[in-house]
C-alpha cells in the first residue's frame, strides 16, 4: 500500500504536472553571474550589499557576492543583481 | 508594472531607516506592494522605489515596524502636473498644436500633376477645382479610383492616369496619347465644299477629290466655292442620274496683296536697372490674402513667385508666400536719327517677312515703302504673297 506523498508523486508524474506548482518549489533563475531570479519564496532575512538571505518555503537561499542590490521586489518575484560570487541552498 | 505605466501613475524614492528594515520589506510584499531597486545604503537605511499609490499603505506597515520613512524623490506625470499646474497655457498649446497638425494632415494642400504636354497645367488644375478637387479638400473625400476614370473620359488623348495622395500632397501623373477624337474623325468625314478663305487669284490647284470650280489664274472672292463636293452622275443623253455627295480634298494656293503698316516714333525711354532687391510681397492663408508690398514706383518692375512651405516632403503646409525680385530702374529718354529709324523699321519688315515664311507663306512682291514724318518713321504699303487658302464648308444643297 503506496503512502499519500507516494501517490502524489505517482500522480505528478503520471499527468506531468511542473514541480513548482506540484510540490511548491521555489525556483531560482541564475543569468550569468550578473543576476538572479528567484520565485516561490517566504521571505526577506538578510539585506546587505555583499549577503542577501531569503527564506524558501523549505529550507534558506543565500546569494554572496559584491555591490548586491535588489532591482524588483515584490510577493512573487525577486531579482538580485550585482556581482554574484555563490549561492547556497541549506536545510529543506 | 512597465515603464509607461510607472510614469503615468508616478512613483517615488524612499529612504527607509529603522532596525526592522527586513521585517519592512517582508510586511510590504505580502501586503503586494511592489518594491524596486531595493539598495541597502548603511546598516539601518535602505532605499527603494514604489509606486506612489502604494505609498498610502505604508503607515500600518510603518507603525508595526517602526521605521522612519522619507521622500527623497518624486517621478512621474502626477507630480509633473502638479509642479506645473500653474502653466496652463504650455499644456492648452501643446494639446492645441496637436489637434492642429492632425487636422491639417487630414486634408490636402498641394495637387502636383506630371506627364502632362498637350495638356496643360493650369487646365488640369481647373478641371480638377470643377470636379471637386482642391486644395483644402478633405483626404476622405477623394476617392482616387473614380477621379482616375473621370480623367481619362474627359481627356481623350490622355491614355493612362494615376491619381495618389502622399501626405498632404495629391499626386496626378498622366501619360498621353495619340488624340482618339483625330483618329475617329478621319473615319467618319462627311461630305464637305472647299470655300476660298480669302480674296485673291488662283495661283495654283490640285483636287484629289470633288469637281473642281475654278482654275488657275482665276479669280475668286472669300467665300465662294473652289472644290464642290456634289458629284452629278450623268448617263449619255448628259442627264443627271443620280448626285453624290463626297469629301471635297484639294491643295489650293490663292496669290493675293497683303497690307503691311508699322510707325516708330522717334522718342523712346531705356529703362537702367540700378538696383534690385527681393522681398515677401504677400502671404496667403488658404484664400486669404494678407498683402504685405507698398506700391510700387512707376519706373520699377518686379518678377514674382510663390512657395508653399513643408513638413516633410510631401506634408505641406496651408500657406503660400509670395516673393519678388523688384528691379529699381532708371528712365531715359532718347531719340532715334532718321537712319537709326530706317535699320530698324527695315528690320522689322524683315522679322514679319521671316514670320511669313516660316509659316509656309511664299512673298513673290515687297511694295512696302518708307516715310519719315516729324514725329515718327512709318512702313506702309502690301506684300504679294501666295499661301493656302481654303476651308470646309457644308454641301450647299439646291433645292
Amino acid at each position: 500500500m503506496l503512502k499519500i506523498g507516494e501517490w502524489k508523486e505517482r500522480l505528478v508524474n503520471d499527468i506531468q504536472l511542473p514541480c513548482d506548482l506540484a510540490y511548491s518549489d521555489s525556483m531560482v533563475l541564475l543569468k550569468g553571474g550578473r543576476e538572479v531570479v528567484i520565485e516561490n519564496y517566504k521571505s526577506l532575512l538578510t539585506l546587505n550589499e555583499q549577503e542577501i538571505g531569503i527564506r524558501l518555503k523549505k529550507g534558506r537561499l543565500t546569494v554572496c557576492g559584491e555591490g548586491l542590490h535588489i532591482p524588483v521586489y515584490t510577493s512573487e518575484e525577486m531579482r538580485i543583481s550585482g556581482t554574484i560570487c555563490r549561492i547556497i541552498i541549506e536545510g529543506r | 508594472m512597465g515603464p509607461l505605466e510607472e510614469y503615468i501613475r508616478g512613483t517615488a524614492v524612499i529612504s527607509v531607516t529603522g532596525e526592522e528594515l527586513v521585517r519592512f520589506l517582508a510586511l510590504c510584499a505580502n501586503h503586494g506592494i511592489e518594491m524596486k531597486d531595493v539598495i541597502r545604503i548603511s546598516c539601518s537605511e535602505i532605499r527603494c522605489r514604489i509606486c506612489s499609490r502604494d505609498f498610502r499603505k505604508l503607515r500600518q506597515i510603518r507603525k508595526k515596524t517602526g521605521v522612519h520613512i522619507q521622500i527623497r524623490k518624486k517621478q512621474g506625470m502626477p507630480f509633473f502636473l502638479l509642479k506645473n499646474r500653474k502653466r496652463k497655457a504650455f499644456f492648452i498649446g501643446t494639446l492645441a498644436a496637436a489637434g492642429i497638425l492632425y487636422l491639417l494632415s487630414s486634408r490636402i494642400w498641394t495637387i502636383h500633376i506630371q506627364g502632362n504636354q498637350r495638356n496643360s497645367t493650369p487646365m488640369v488644375r481647373e478641371w480638377l477645382k470643377q470636379n471637386g478637387l482642391y486644395e483644402g479638400i478633405r483626404k476622405n473625400k477623394i476617392n482616387c479610383f473614380q477621379v482616375a476614370e473621370q480623367v481619362r473620359a474627359d481627356f481623350p488623348d490622355i491614355t493612362w492616369v494615376s491619381v495618389k495622395i502622399h501626405g498632404s500632397r495629391l499626386e496626378v501623373t498622366v501619360k498621353e496619347g495619340l488624340l482618339q477624337k483625330a483618329v475617329s474623325d478621319q473615319e467618319e468625314q462627311g461630305a464637305c465644299d472647299l470655300v476660298a478663305d480669302r480674296s485673291g487669284i488662283i495661283e495654283k490647284i490640285i483636287t484629289r477629290s470633288g469637281v473642281p470650280l475654278v482654275a488657275e489664274g482665276d479669280h475668286c472672292s472669300k467665300g465662294d466655292i473652289l472644290v464642290s463636293g456634289k458629284l452629278e452622275l450623268r448617263d449619255d443623253s448628259q442627264e443627271v442620274i443620280r448626285t453624290e455627295l463626297v469629301h471635297a480634298d484639294a491643295d489650293i494656293w490663292i496669290r493675293y496683296a497683303r497690307s503691311y503698316y508699322y510707325e516708330l516714333p522717334y522718342q523712346y525711354s531705356v529703362k537702367t536697372i540700378e538696383d534690385t532687391h527681393e522681398r515677401v510681397v504677400s502671404v496667403r492663408l488658404w484664400n486669404w490674402i494678407l498683402d504685405l508690398d507698398q506700391t510700387p514706383e512707376a519706373d520699377d518692375f518686379s518678377v514674382s513667385w510663390e512657395i508653399q512651405p513643408r513638413i516633410t516632403e510631401s506634408l505641406y503646409a496651408p500657406m503660400w508666400i509670395r516673393k519678388a525680385r523688384i528691379y529699381h530702374c532708371r528712365v531715359e529718354e532718347k531719340e532715334y536719327s532718321q537712319k537709326e529709324a530706317k535699320e530698324k523699321v527695315m528690320a522689322q519688315l524683315r522679322k514679319y517677312e521671316q514670320k511669313l515664311m516660316e509659316k509656309g507663306v511664299q512673298i513673290s512682291e515687297n511694295n512696302v515703302k518708307i516715310e519719315f514724318t516729324d514725329t515718327a518713321c512709318i512702313s506702309r504699303g502690301s506684300l504679294t504673297v501666295t499661301e493656302k487658302a481654303q476651308k470646309e464648308a457644308a454641301v450647299s444643297v439646291e433645292e
